[in-house]
C-alpha cells in the first residue's frame, strides 16, 4: 500500500502529541487543548461484527470499571476485587456511536445522567474519547461547569466493543432507559441481514437492557432498512418479541428533544442533510414483560 | 483398516418391558447393544445397504436412505462455494485460518458422522443429528433394538445441542450459526412451506440503495450495475419443514438446555444456550423464548456444556475451555461454585496428558461434557432411597473421567478419578441401569488428540463400564446417611464385565473404518479423525493473533470514508 507508511507515521506523531496532552490535561493547559482531527482518526467504513477482533470486555456488568469513563462520578475507592463504586449507573446508550456528535449534542440536556457511546471501530473510538478528553479539558472553567455540579461533557464517554455480542457483559436487566441506534450499516445483501444490528434475536437482547418506558431511537436514510427495522420491533418479522414494544406516535416524537439532535447533530445526519437525502425515524418503547404462562 | 471408534453413546429404557439397550454410533453408523447380554441387536443402516422393515413409516423425505447424503459435501466442495454467489448467510464462526480448516474439514467429515443422539423418556423414539448433511433423524424404537426411520430433516446449518422440550412433543435444535429453532418431534404432513416471493404482490427488483446512500465512485458504479441488471435474484427456498426461530444469539452456540422448575404453584420453563462469547443465556421457555430472564457469566473462555442437575433443576453445571467447571443459581445468575482443576485434579490431568502434543497443558483443555448420575447405589446398598448425586465429567481428549458430589448446596466435590484405557468419547447411562458404558478412542494414544497407537490397539476396547459401589449399609436413617455418603470414601466406581461382552460383539460387527490418516502437520491441533472426534479446540479463540487483523482493518481507509456500500 503505497503512502501507508508516510500516513501511519503522521498519524502516529499527531496521536502521540495528543496523548501527551490527555495526560498533561490536568495542568492548566485548559482551554488551549484542541479538539482532534478527523483526519488522523478515518477508518473503513465498516467492521464485521461477526468476527473476534482483539477486544477488551467485561466478563459481567459487575466487573466492569466506569471510573476511568466517569471521574467525576465515581463514589468510593476500589475495594480488592471490585471496580470503583459509581454514584451513578450508565442509563443511555449510544450504539455505533461513530464520531460521537449525538454523545455530545446530549450531554448537556441529560446533565445528570450517564451517556455511554459504544463502537466497534478502533480508530474511531480513539477519536470520540481523544474529543471527549479535549471537551473536558476546554470547558474546565466554563462558568456552567461550575454551577452545574460535574461539569461540562464528564458525563459522556466511549468504549470500544461489539455490542452484538457484548450488551449484555456492560449492562444489567433493565439498566437502560434509552438506547440510539443512529445510521446503522445497512447490510443491503441478504446474506448479511443477521450482521443488521436490528434483528428478532437481538431485539430480545435490548429488550433485555431496556427498562419498560424506557425507548430505543432508530434513524437511517435507507428506506429499505427502516422499513427492516420498524418490522422487526413492531411486526410480523418481530414474531412473538413483538409483545414488548410498541412504536412511539408521531405526537410524543415532535415534543422529544432527542428526535430533533438524533436527526440534526449526528455526523451522518448531517452528511445526508448535505447529500439532500431522506431520513427516516422510528422509536419503540419497551413494554412490561408478559405474565409468565401458566 | 483402522475401526472407526464408537463416538456417541445412548442407552434406552423402553417402557414397555423390552430389554435395555445402547445405541453407540459409529461414524455414520448406529448400532444396538443388548445391556444384559452385550448382544448386537441391529444396525442401522443395515449393512449391505438392505432396507429395513420400514412399511411407509417414510415421511416427505422417501424414508431409509443410508446416512450416505453426502451429496451436499461432494457436489459443493466449501472451497469452490463461492461467496458471491451463494445467498447463504455469512458465516460466523472464528476468522482468520477460516478457509484452512474449512479444507481440513471437507477432508476429515466425508461422511455424515452422528454428532448427537437423543431418546425420549419412554425410550420409544430417538433423535440423531449428523454433522455433515446437518440432518436430524427421528427413529421409532421396535421390538429387539430395531430402529426404524421416521423422517429426516435437513437443517440450515449445523446443529450444536438438540434437547425435547418437556412435553417430549417438540425438539429445540441450536445452530453454529446463534439460532434456536423449534421443530415438531415429527413433521407434521400437511406442513406446506411457506413461499416467500408468492406471498407478496409482484414487486420490481430494484436494490435498496440510492445515490444518496452511497458515497463513494466505486459503490456508485456498483449501484449502477445493479440497476441494469434485470433479472431477479433467486430468493433462498425455505426449508420444507416446519421450524420457529425462537432465540438467537450473534455468535456460535455450543450448547442448549432446558429445565423446569417448580416456583410456587407455577412450573416456569427455562431455555438456556451457552455460546462462543462466553455467555448462557436464561430465556423463558418455548411460548416467550424472547424474553430474557438472565445472564449467567464469568466464564472467560467458551462454554462447552451445559448440564442441569435432574435431581435439582434450578442448578446448572457449566464446563468451559479455561477450563473449568461452574455451578450457578441460573435464574438469579448466583454462582455458587467452581472447579478450576488445580490440586490434586491437576495431577491426575497431567499424568495421563500425553507428552506426544507438545501444546497441550491443562489451560489449553475443555471440558468436552457432563454426565449427571442419580441411579441408585449397586453393591452392599442397592436399594438406597437417597441416591448419590454425582457428576462425571470429561475433558477432551483425555482418558479419564472426574466423578464429582454435587451437594444440595450446589458445591462441587471431587471423589473419584476413573483412569481407562483410551481417550474418553462418550458415556451411556440408562434411567435405570446400573452400569454406566464408556466409548474409548481406540484409535489416538492416550491423553492426544494428534497422535495414533504406533499398533491398532484390538478393538476389545472399544468399551469400558462401570458400577458404582458404597459400602453403606441400607438406607434407614434418611438424610445422616447421604451425609456420610457425601463425606466418606466409600463411594467408588469399579469396572464390571458387560464390557467384554460388548466389547465382543463390538468386534464382529460391521463399522465403518476410521479416515486415512496424513502425516499431520505440526500446527493443526487435530489428527484428520481427531477433527471428527474432537475439535472443541477449533471454536477456542485466537488471542493476541488478532493485532495484525485489527491493524489491517484500521489502515483500509485508504479511500474517503462511505458510510455504506451497495456491493
Amino acid at each position: 500500500m503505497a503512502g501507508a507508511p508516510n500516513k501511519r507515521q503522521k498519524r502516529e506523531e499527531y496521536r502521540k502529541i495528543h496523548e501527551s496532552l490527555k495526560a498533561g490535561g490536568d495542568a492548566s493547559a485548559g482551554s488551549r487543548i484542541a479538539l482532534p482531527k478527523k483526519k488522523f482518526y478515518r477508518q473503513r467504513a465498516h467492521a464485521n461484527p461477526f468476527s473476534d477482533h482483539a477486544l477488551e470486555y467485561p466478563a459481567s456488568p459487575a466487573d466492569m470499571d466506569w471510573s476511568t469513563h466517569y471521574p467525576a462520578f465515581v463514589e468510593s475507592k476500589p475495594e480488592a476485587g471490585a471496580p470503583c463504586k459509581m454514584s451513578k449507573d450508565v442509563e443511555i446508550a449510544d450504539i455505533g456511536c461513530g464520531f460521537g456528535g449525538l454523545l455530545i449534542a446530549l450531554s448537556p440536556i441529560f446533565s445528570n445522567k450517564l451517556i455511554i457511546g459504544m463502537e466497534l471501530r478502533f480508530q474511531v473510538t480513539d477519536y470520540v474519547v481523544t474529543r471527549i478528553a479535549a471537551l473536558r479539558a476546554q470547558n474546565r472553567d466554563n462558568p456552567q461547569s461550575i454551577n452545574d455540579g460535574p461539569g461540562l461533557y464528564q458525563n459522556i464517554s466511549a468504549l470500544r466493543t461489539n455490542t452484538m455480542k457484548f450488551l449484555p457483559n456492560y449492562f444489567r436487566h433493565g439498566q437502560l432507559s434509552k438506547v440510539f441506534l443512529c445510521f446503522p450499516d445497512p447490510h443491503f445483501k441478504q446474506r448479511k441481514h443477521k450482521a443488521r444490528i436490528v434483528s428478532a434475536q437481538l431485539n430480545a437482547e435490548y429488550a433485555y437492557v431496556i427498562r419498560p418506558g424506557g425507548l430505543v431511537y432508530t434513524i437511517t436514510d435507507v428506506e429499505e432498512l427502516h422499513q427492516w427495522m420498524v418490522k422487526h420491533f413492531d411486526g410480523e418479522e418481530a414474531g412473538d418479541a413483538r409483545e414488548l414494544w410498541e412504536r412511539v406516535t408521531q405526537e410524543e416524537l415532535d415534543e422529544d428533544p432527542c428526535v430533533k439532535i438524533m436527526s440534526e447533530e449526528t455526523e451522518e445526519s448531517k452528511k445526508v442533510t448535505r447529500n439532500g437525502g431522506q431520513k427516516f425515524i422510528a422509536v419503540f418503547r419497551r413494554k412490561e414483560n408478559p405474565e409468565w404462562p401458566h | 483398516m483402522v475401526r472407526h471408534p464408537f463416538q456417541k453413546l445412548c442407552c434406552i429404557q423402553p417402557v414397555d418391558g423390552e430389554q435395555p439397550f445402547l445405541i453407540a454410533a459409529s461414524g455414520p453408523v448406529l448400532s444396538t447393544f443388548d445391556l444384559r447380554d452385550g448382544r448386537l441387536l441391529s444396525q442401522w443402516p443395515q449393512p449391505g445397504g438392505k432396507v429395513t422393515g420400514g412399511n411407509g413409516a417414510a415421511t416427505a423425505n422417501d424414508g431409509e436412505d443410508p446416512p450416505a447424503k453426502r451429496r451436499k459435501v461432494e457436489v459443493q466442495p466449501p472451497a469452490v462455494l463461492s461467496k458471491q454467489t451463494t445467498d447463504e448467510p455469512v458465516d460466523i464462526t472464528s476468522d482468520g485460518q477460516k478457509t484452512e480448516r474449512k479444507n481440513a474439514q471437507s477432508e476429515a467429515s466425508q461422511s455424515a458422522n452422528v454428532s448427537h443422539i437423543v431418546a425420549t423418556s419412554d425410550g420409544a423414539t430417538v433423535i440423531t443429528a449428523t454433522t455433515a448433511d446437518k440432518t436430524i433423524r427421528v427413529f421409532d424404537v421396535r421390538p429387539g433394538g430395531v430402529l426404524g426411520l421416521q423422517s429426516q430433516r435437513s437443517m440450515p446449518k449445523k446443529v450444536c445441542g438438540i434437547v425435547l422440550t418437556p412435553d417430549e412433543k417438540d425438539i429445540l435444535v441450536g445452530d453454529k450459526f446463534g439460532d434456536i429453532y423449534l421443530l415438531p418431534l415429527h413433521p407434521r404432513e400437511d406442513f406446506v412451506p411457506k413461499k416467500v416471493e408468492q406471498d407478496q404482490p409482484e414487486r420490481a427488483y430494484g436494490p435498496a440503495a440510492s445515490e444518496l446512500t452511497v458515497h463513494t465512485q466505486g459503490n456508485l458504479k456498483a449501484l449502477q450495475q445493479q440497476r441494469r441488471q434485470k433479472t431477479v435474484p433467486p430468493r433462498k427456498e425455505g426449508p420444507n419443514f416446519q421450524l420457529k426461530l425462537l432465540l438467537g444469539h450473534v455468535s456460535s452456540l455450543t450448547d442448549v438446555a432446558i429445565a423446569e422448575v417448580q416456583d410456587g404453584l407455577k412450573r416456569k420453563q427455562y431455555i438456556l444456550s451457552a455460546d462462543r462469547d462466553e455467555h448462557i443465556r436464561v430465556s423463558r421457555g418455548v411460548s416467550q423464548a424472547h424474553i430474557i430472564e438472565n445472564y449467567c457469566l464469568g466464564h472467560r473462555e467458551f462454554v462447552s456444556k451445559l448440564c442441569i442437575a435432574p435431581w435439582n433443576p434450578e442448578y446448572l453445571v457449566t464446563g468451559s475451555a479455561e477450563p473449568s467447571l461452574k455451578v450457578y443459581h441460573f435464574s438469579t445468575g448466583r454462582l455458587l461454585d467452581e472447579e478450576l482443576f488445580d490440586a490434586a485434579v491437576r495431577q491426575d490431568i497431567n499424568s495421563v496428558l500425553s507428552a506426544d502434543d507438545g501444546e497441550r497443558s491443562v489451560g489449553r483443555l475443555a471440558v468436552s461434557s457432563i454426565w449427571p448420575i442419580h441411579f441408585t447405589v449397586a453393591g452392599n446398598a442397592p436399594h438406597s432411597r437417597h441416591p448419590p448425586h454425582l457428576l462425571l465429567v470429561a475433558l477432551e481428549g483425555l482418558p479419564i473421567l472426574l466423578s464429582y458430589v454435587l451437594s444440595e448446596q450446589g458445591q462441587l466435590r471431587h471423589h473419584h478419578t476413573l483412569t481407562l484405557a483410551g481417550n474418553v468419547l462418550d458415556v451411556g447411562i440408562g434411567p435405570a441401569l446400573w452400569d454406566i458404558v464408556v466409548s474409548i478412542d481406540t484409535v489416538h494414544k492416550p491423553g492426544s488428540v494428534r497422535v495414533i497407537r504406533p499398533e491398532e490397539t484390538p478393538a476389545t476396547e472399544a468399551f469400558e463400564t462401570f458400577e458404582l459401589f458404597s459400602n453403606i449399609s441400607n438406607d434407614q436413617n434418611g438424610s445422616s446417611e447421604i451425609e456420610n455418603l457425601v463425606d466418606g470414601p466409600e463411594l467408588r466406581w469399579e469396572k464390571t464385565s458387560l464390557a467384554m461382552l460388548l466389547n465382543d460383539s463390538a468386534l464382529h460387527c460391521e463399522i465403518p473404518d476410521a479416515p486415512v490418516e496424513q502425516p499431520s502437520k505440526a500446527e493443526n491441533t487435530y489428527s484428520v479423525l481427531g477433527e471428527t472426534l474432537y475439535g472443541l479446540e477449533n471454536v477456542r479463540k485466537k488471542r493476541g493473533l488478532h493485532v495484525q487483523e485489527d491493524d489491517a482493518e484500521d489502515l483500509g481507509d485508504d479511500i474517503s470514508v462511505a458510510p455504506h456500500s451497495t456491493t
